[in-house]
């Protein structure tokens, strides 16, 4: 069983014998009940001695010259922004026959962001053990179900999909990914064993919105039901979403 | 927050060890993973002023995090044995192009996609390690790994192990 406790880094810190000491007393007594603990932390013991041979330490800029000041971090955004075809399922002939606009009137809704005019189509196919079927707004669902999504803008244009619990909790369906004009796009997930109902919003936006855009906006209407949060109307993004209920399979 | 170079020379031989072993696991090569790691301590003091004050070793393996995925972006290690990289076991002969098909899926991705699937694989990092890598949730995380881990099978026509993702 693992033990989410102990961050990668704590573990390295242990190898390198720098932890703290309550920290390594738990970590000790946590290794001790668990024996797969105690095996990946030899393991990263193992990997950071191979690697005590270290290159040399390069010169280093003096300090009078001018601090760089681009992030450190800018392929973290990289990550959250270029999840680019990982999830694309080559079905879009299939779903496009199946394409339901009438459950997602282009017309949409008037309140949702202002920088991205353009409406889109969206049809959402449900599946289940080879079955599968065209769901509206609101979809009843098992675990292990699949949701297959088909986006068509008409225009260039970024396409998100977010999932909000109704624990407030928010994760990402699909990174912003460049979709071209007219082309169908389809994107599938799978449910997991979630017991809680979800919301998931389709977002299509001239710029790409991000995990955290969408967490604050969830704090922002924090207020507000689930069933009745259909678009965050402070995103700049056209947005649809279906709210997914859990039925007992 | 900023620190002092002495402070930097003592971290490079205090915790050095560990960002090169992060490193390494990335890049899935000591010489990618060499130059990831040097350019580490250069960068973390051209930004000394952006120290955040967290744990000296969290802060730098955020950097070599981002350093050694540039170098993976710009040097796609997988190219000439996509499985080695990824420690997958070979595809069957019913696959003969599957190691093509695997680099092509590695190229098609961003390299945070290519090096989840390699930590996890080939690295056995558990889910909430990655999440803490990557700064996301556990549940993004695992739904990643899940659409990547799908496509990937489905070219190899092995089961991966799954049991956590």
């Amino acid at each position: 069983m693992s033990s989410p406790t102990f961050s990668r880094t704590q573990l390295e810190l242990y190898a390198l014998g720098e932890l703290g000491p309550d920290a390594q007393r738990e970590l000790t007594a946590a290794m001790s009940a668990d024996p797969s603990l105690a095996a990946h932390v030899a393991t990263i013991q193992a990997q950071i001695d191979a690697a005590s041979e270290l290159p040399p330490l390069p010169k280093l800029p003096s300090l009078e010259e001018p601090l760089v000041v681009a992030p450190a971090n800018n392929t973290l955004a990289s990550w959250r922004g270029g999840w680019t075809r990982a999830a694309l399922i080559a079905a879009a002939a299939l779903l496009m026959a199946v394409a339901l606009p009438l459950l997602f009137p282009p017309e949409g809704s008037t309140d949702v962001g202002t920088r991205y005019r353009g409406t889109f189509e969206l049809s959402v196919v449900q599946e289940r053990l080879g079955e599968a079927w065209s769901v509206g707004p609101l979809v009843t669902a098992h675990a292990g179900d699949h949701l297959q999504f088909t986006v068509t803008t008409p225009q260039d244009a970024w396409l998100m999909v977010y999932d909000v619990e109704d624990s407030g909790a928010v994760s990402t369906f699909q990174p912003p990914l460049q979709v071209a004009a007219g082309a169908s796009t389809t994107l599938a997930v799978q449910l997991d064993d979630y017991s809680g109902s979800e919301r998931i919003f389709v977002m299509v936006a001239d710029h790409p919105i991000h995990e955290e855009d969408v967490a604050e906006e969830v704090n922002h209407e924090h207020r507000v039901p689930l069933a009745e949060l259909d678009t965050f109307p402070h995103l700049p993004a056209a947005q649809r979403s279906i709210l997914v209920l859990r039925d007992t399979p | 927050m900023s620190f002092e170079r002495a402070e930097l020379e003592d971290w490079y031989q205090r915790y050095g060890p560990a960002v090169l072993a992060r490193c390494r696991a990335v890049c899935g090569n000591h010489a990618d993973a060499d130059e990831a790691f040097q350019d580490t301590f250069v960068r973390a003091w051209r930004n000394r002023d952006r120290f955040d004050g967290r744990h000296p070793l969290a802060w730098l393996q955020t950097i070599a995090r981002n350093t050694s995925l540039d170098l993976v972006h710009q040097r796609r290690p997988w190219a000439d044995d996509p499985e080695a990289w990824l420690a997958l076991p070979a595809p069957d002969v019913g696959h003969p192009s599957a190691a093509a098909d695997l680099a092509r899926l590695l190229d098609e991705v961003s390299p945070e996609d290519a090096t989840a699937l390699r930590l996890r694989y080939a690295e056995d990092w558990r889910i909430h390690e990655l999440a803490e890598h990557y700064e996301t949730s556990e549940r993004s995380l695992r739904r990643r790994l899940e659409q990547l881990t799908r496509r990937a099978r489905a070219i190899l026509g092995v089961r991966l192990e799954a049991a956590h993702v």
